[in-house]
């Protein structure tokens, strides 16, 4: 794998976390 | 929420400094996003690190190692850990959210060859998951430890390595 397919994760990443007005402080069913 | 984004920035960061360290475990440093920081401002982090994170491993020579508890990891085991904790962490978040989260999906086959040769014959997403102790699987249950191979894959045993930690 490449450095692209790291930018390409890092988009998906901001393209689901970058819209505004998200409620953050809900908790997350799972973090490891 | 935010933990969870500053960890995979921190993490990412640690990719490009662990690979560019080479084979000796680095332990100067500190790598934390500041408590606090704001989402817009943590969601602006996660492309930089990831560009950071990419720029060193094109940059790698060839035959380049970096230390991984996992493994002496080549550029393209960072590349495939990033992409990892990049898809599993936002997904993570997406269930915290309430929100779907479908990556893409020739990321998700290209990390699952790269790290988890091992893997069930699953759809690839949610193979991944089951990979990285998220789900269980039709007659496969949730594992409760996991592990990926980050060294070079011609070095991998043909074993699941989380069989024996």
């Amino acid at each position: 794998m490449e450095g692209r397919h790291v930018l390409e994760a890092a988009a998906a990443c901001q393209a689901l976390l970058g819209p505004a007005g998200q409620d953050w402080t809900r908790p997350i069913p799972e973090m490891d | 929420m935010a933990e969870a984004v500053s960890h995979m920035a921190e993490g990412t960061l640690w990719y490009a400094s662990d690979l560019a360290a080479g084979e000796r475990r680095l332990e100067t440093m500190e790598l934390r996003v500041r408590p606090g920081t704001a989402n817009a401002d943590l969601v602006r982090t996660i492309g930089v690190v990831a560009t950071v994170l990419a720029r060193v491993i094109d940059a790698s020579p060839a035959g380049a190692r970096g230390w991984h508890p996992m493994g002496q990891a080549d550029a393209s085991g960072f590349a495939a850990m990033a992409c990892d904790e990049l898809l599993v962490h936002t997904d993570d978040a997406a269930r915290g959210l309430g929100v779907p989260f479908t990556p893409p999906d020739g990321l998700v086959r290209a990390t699952l060859a790269r790290l988890f040769p091992w893997a069930p014959g699953a759809d690839p997403w949610p193979a991944l998951l089951w990979c990285n102790g998220r789900v269980g699987l039709p007659g496969l249950a949730r594992q409760g430890r996991w592990a990926w191979h980050c060294a070079p894959l011609e070095e991998w045993d043909g074993r699941n390595p989380a069989d024996r930690r």
